[in-house]
């Protein structure tokens, strides 16, 4: 009976394992193929089992030593020790990490890449390891270090020859222990990592925009199928040490030998990739997903792979000039999932990255710290044409300027890679489904009306949007939620009786210059001028009363294009992500799109870029000017474009084609419609002309308006958490009863304990008589 | 040959005195300066900031709620577990056991955080408390089931024999005897659940939903958005939240009377 329940836990432990094992062979191998051709994901599997290795077989040299010193430490010391040794076992994880953080800061110690990895590590193992080894230690005799000393063994041969023997069991079994939690650890890798990639961070990037990557679901049943392994191989081993057959130790030996073969498989290539030229390696930093590199697209069909094309042309280049191993040439490719982490890997860390693509506001605060130098724009867009109308746009943060507030001229501090909006995608399906079932009496057009009369504000209740109360989502990332509640909060301000006009909007005046510009737009957006912050604390906090918007960061995407999901009609999106969605509920077979998802960008909205930049600390300007100029060229650009589901600055016939493709068509077309379902993908893809020239782009913010800004967006989330949970739809109130009825048990346990009679001490015959002896 | 007296023989321990005290103690000292002097001259400001938001408490309140669920119903299932497999005859089997609830661990945390995730997904099962729950048990249960297994293992069997002898049944000598004397490895256990999942970020962020925001994941947010002084404080607040729990638990370990094992 017993064991069934033990076996019944294991079985609902593996169910996750095993999900992604069974989902890792949907294209028979081509994943397990992926797993080992992808060198981001290779570097990644190696630096873990090499992070792993090393810092818990340092733990268990460090803690088999302290377990011998410690015993003869005086009774205080000891008592000490062994306190702080609990610390980081007991303390959070997050805790630990964030000191580390600091300590490392502090000190200096910024770009040590795998070496301070390396150091966090042995502090995850290492209290373990003494916790494992200590014990045994205790049960040696201490005789027999005394009598390795009178026969004249140095302290370090009484160490290495007396005491390492007899612990060995115990020292294999801290190691495993160690290693088994160094593998597992994501907190601390997060927080120490300066570019090393590691299969947890590798993993926390890509699920920022899609799913676990699909090598990795390759690598987890490797995993599933080694650990079979070893309970197989453990349980053959007892049979025949029962049998009385031993050879156990040539079977540990072949066990350890294919695991260290794995392991350094593993390894081999990162020690390999150490050791390049660095004229011979370009490194890249970029979002996650935001390239076309090869990735799987679902019925056998692939992404153009970039990467690839790139290194092959670039290789001949290199032996056009003669440079010697030019075929060694190759990408290193590692992705972020914010800007922030970019600035700190760069700032902090002083990571080598030749090229990295950090927003508008990012390229600012980089260039006024001196983090990025100038590029010269002839060279990298040497023989190109780009999209002048959203160059322009960008100029306010990408011209270079001298002490004296020259223009430098030919000078940027970085040219855009992608552009787009942040708009409004809602989904056709759930709002028909929505006033079919009498929750609002707004049919699809209807609803259009509104997002065309009010734009933003349909986000905050206008025109009797309440309806939709909770079922919205809102971005958690402080910048566009507060910058999108500054522009419905200007319009509402602006507009005496409330019902804001979108056109009226945009023939506002601007009270101080008396004619509409972006500067106003500009003003309301980064809280400049008239406006501040306070505004959209205002809008924020009643929306969260009307609406009871969901904030998200990724889920709400996931959800959109989930098409079992009904939870949400509409919500704050970037252009990227909503073209993204748009193009994962498309049918591909069609020409037509005939997905549930449409994107709505307002005139008078936020416009994003990210671009191309090059740090300072950058060692290979050639290729990164060579691959801005490869990714620009319309045809590369395109091929991107169609994967990466957002606008580029690159201008040719095949970003024409393309465009023609999607079916972007000219407002003064007689069949310009905006709600048209083709005409709708083609603009969350391609930004119409006016939402590109109606719009403002949001600046880096100063220190303090920086704090305000993000601490106003945590306020908002503890306050839209505490209703969400007042309303007690959420709360599972079997688990609280399951939580009470364990309590309650509990307490009347101990007061059992407490109140019936029992010997203060159990005699213990073992030391009793030892005592005797 | 001169003797060579107990102290160089505790030189053995400086490597590690020293990664200790660099490592461990120096951060504390630098969360408490972080927390007072993050702008360079001591201020309340952020402990201020912390303390006077209401939602703040219901955040914390939350968290403890949340964290609180998971290590109880981790105790209800680890226990049995763990005296299940230690009353297995053959010692192979045991590790065997062992060895196939803790190898999951292989599998990083946050890639097994996310096939569960997707698996709910598949499910139709909602994210939210209950998901999150359910992850912070499936993820925390080998650390609650290892300490239990290790006290439960380590009680001498005559203590067993002695109370059959003096005509208790098996169900009393599990109450009076093998219960009480595996009360520390429940404590250890519960501490090493409590604490991460009181302190949990991407799991909250990733099974959970909107009314489940937790203290950790703000931590995060102020960390990733360079507020060292305001993430300092938090983590101090973590600090005194499990330094708290270490006390309460010690303190029923020393009612229970029992001092054999355990990490607490």
């Amino acid at each position: 009976m017993g064991i069934v329940f033990v076996l019944a836990v294991i079985a609902v432990l593996y169910v996750p394992i095993l999900f992604l094992a069974v989902n890792s062979f949907q294209e028979g191998f081509a994943y397990y193929t992926q797993l080992f051709t992808t060198s981001e994901y290779m570097t990644a599997v190696g630096n873990t089992l090499l992070i792993a290795a090393i810092a818990s077989l340092i733990a268990t040299i460090i803690a088999s030593m302290a377990a011998t010193g410690i015993l003869y430490l005086g009774k205080r010391t000891r008592a000490i020790t062994m306190a702080v040794n609990q610390l980081p076992v007991i303390n959070a994880d997050i805790v630990t990490s964030f000191g580390l953080v600091l300590l490392f800061v502090s000190v200096g110690m910024t770009n040590l890449g795998l070496l301070k990895l390396l150091l966090a590590h042995v502090l995850i193992a290492l209290p373990f390891c003494l916790l494992t080894i200590l014990p045994k230690m205790r049960q040696l005799d201490a005789n027999l270090i005394d009598a390795a000393l009178d026969l004249g063994a140095s302290p370090f041969k009484a160490f290495t020859s007396v005491i390492v023997p007899q612990l060995v069991p115990a020292m294999i079994q801290a190691f495993l222990l160690g290693f088994t939690l160094s593998l597992d650890d994501f907190v601390i890798t997060q927080y120490n990592n300066s570019g090393v990639p590691t299969i947890s961070t590798v993993v926390y990037g890509a699920i920022s925009r899609r799913d676990i990557p699909n090598a990795f679901k390759a690598l987890t049943t490797i995993i599933f199928v080694v650990i079979l392994l070893v309970l197989i191989v453990m349980n053959l081993n007892a049979a025949r040490i029962r049998k009385g057959i031993k050879i156990s130790r040539k079977i540990t030996a072949a066990v350890l030998a294919v695991v260290i073969l794995l392991a350094t498989g593993g390894i081999i290539p990162v020690i390999v990739s150490h050791l390049t030229p660095r004229n011979l390696v370009l490194k890249i930093y970029n979002w996650e997903d935001y390239i076309a590199m090869g990735q799987a697209l679902g019925d056998g069909q692939y992404a153009p792979d970039l990467l690839a094309k790139f290194e092959a042309s670039y290789r001949e280049t290199l032996k056009a000039q003669g440079v010697k191993d030019a075929d060694k040439f190759h990408i290193e490719y590692h992705t972020f999932t914010d800007n922030e982490e970019l600035y700190s890997k760069i700032n902090t860390q002083h990571s080598d990255y030749d090229l990295i693509f950090p927003s508008e506001y990012m390229v600012e605060k980089m260039a006024s710290e001196g983090l990025i130098q100038p590029i010269t724009e002839s060279r990298a867009t040497d023989g190109l044409t780009l999209d002048s109308n959203i160059l322009n746009r960008t100029k306010d943060f990408t011209t270079v300027k001298d002490q004296n507030g020259n223009i430098q001229a030919d000078q940027v501090w970085a040219i855009p890679y992608m552009v787009g909006t942040v708009g409004i995608m809602y989904d056709v399906d759930v709002i028909q489904s929505m006033y079919d079932n009498g929750e609002t009496t707004f049919e699809i057009a209807d609803f259009e009306n509104l997002l065309d009369q009010y734009g933003f504000g349909v986000l905050f209740g206008e025109g009797g949007t309440d309806a939709y109360s909770g079922r919205i989502t809102m971005k958690k990332s402080a910048r566009d939620s507060i910058g999108i509640a500054m522009i419905y909060g200007a319009q509402r301000a602006n507009n005496a009786t409330h019902e804001v006009n979108q056109a009226e909007y945009l023939n506002q005046t601007d009270a101080i210059s008396g004619e509409y510009d972006n500067s106003m737009l500009s003003d309301i957006l980064n809280m400049d001028g008239n406006y501040n912050i306070d505004l959209a604390r205002q809008i924020l906090l009643e929306q969260i009363d009307t609406m009871h918007p969901i904030y998200e960061n990724d889920n709400g995407k996931k959800a959109f294009m989930n098409p079992d999901n009904d939870d949400f009609a509409y919500g704050l999106f970037w252009s990227c992500d909503a073209g993204l969605a748009m193009n994962e509920v498309d049918d591909e077979k069609t020409d037509e799109y005939d997905g549930n998802l449409r994107y709505y960008a307002p005139n008078g909205t936020n416009l994003w870029t990210d671009n191309f930049a090059i740090p300072t600390y950058a060692q290979n300007l050639d290729a990164a000017y060579a691959f801005i100029n490869f990714m620009l060229s319309p045809e590369n650009a395109a091929d991107n474009i169609d994967y990466v589901g957002s606008q580029m600055v690159a201008a040719g016939t095949e970003i024409e084609d393309l465009k023609d493709d999607y079916g972007v068509t000219d407002p003064s077309d007689p069949d310009y419609d905006l709600f048209d379902a083709d005409i709708n993908y083609a603009n969350a893809i391609f930004p119409t002309e006016d939402n590109i020239t109606y719009s403002a782009i949001m600046h880096n913010f100063d220190k303090s308006k920086e704090k305000a800004v993000n601490n106003l967006m945590l306020e908002i989330q503890n306050k839209a958490a505490e209703l969400t949970e007042n309303e007690g739809g959420t709360i599972n109130w079997f688990l609280v009863g399951l939580g009470i009825f364990a309590g309650v048990a509990f307490t009347w346990w101990l007061i059992h304990c407490l109140t019936h009679r029992r010997p203060r001490k159990l005699p213990d015959p073992f030391t009793d008589a030892q005592k005797k002896a | 040959m001169k003797k060579i007296n107990f102290n160089s023989r505790s030189l053995f321990a400086l490597p590690y005195l020293i990664y200790m005290t660099i490592f461990v103690v120096v951060p504390l000292f630098m969360l408490l300066f972080y927390a007072f002097f993050g702008d360079g001259t001591f201020s309340f400001t952020e402990v201020n900031a912390f303390f006077t938001d209401s939602s703040q408490w219901a955040t914390i309140a939350r968290s403890l709620r949340i964290a609180l669920t998971a290590s109880l119903v981790c105790i209800l299932i680890a226990y049995p577990l763990a005296y299940t497999i230690a009353k297995i005859k053959s010692k192979t089997f045991q590790y065997m056991m062992l060895m196939a609830l803790i190898a999951p661990m292989w599998i990083n945390g946050l890639l097994r955080t996310i096939a569960l995730k997707d698996l709910a997904t598949l499910m139709h099962i909602p994210t939210g408390e209950t998901l999150l729950t359910l992850g912070l048990i499936i993820d925390y249960l080998p650390f609650m089931l290892m300490p239990i297994y290790l006290v439960i293992t380590g009680i001498p069997k005559s203590y067993l024999e002695v109370s059959a002898d003096l005509g208790a049944s098996p169900f009393i000598t599990f109450m009076k005897v093998t219960l009480p004397l595996s009360m520390s490895g429940i404590i250890s256990g519960f501490l090493m659940v409590f604490t991460p999942a009181v302190s949990t970020y991407y799991m909250s962020e990733y099974l959970g939903d909107q009314s489940t925001f937790m203290i950790g994941e703000q931590l995060n947010t102020m960390f990733t958005k360079d507020n060292k002084s305001g993430a300092a404080v938090i983590a101090l607040v973590l600090l005194v939240l499990v330094g708290l729990s270490v006390f309460l638990a010690n303190q029923i370990s020393r009612i229970g009377n029992n001092k054999k094992g355990g990490l607490a």
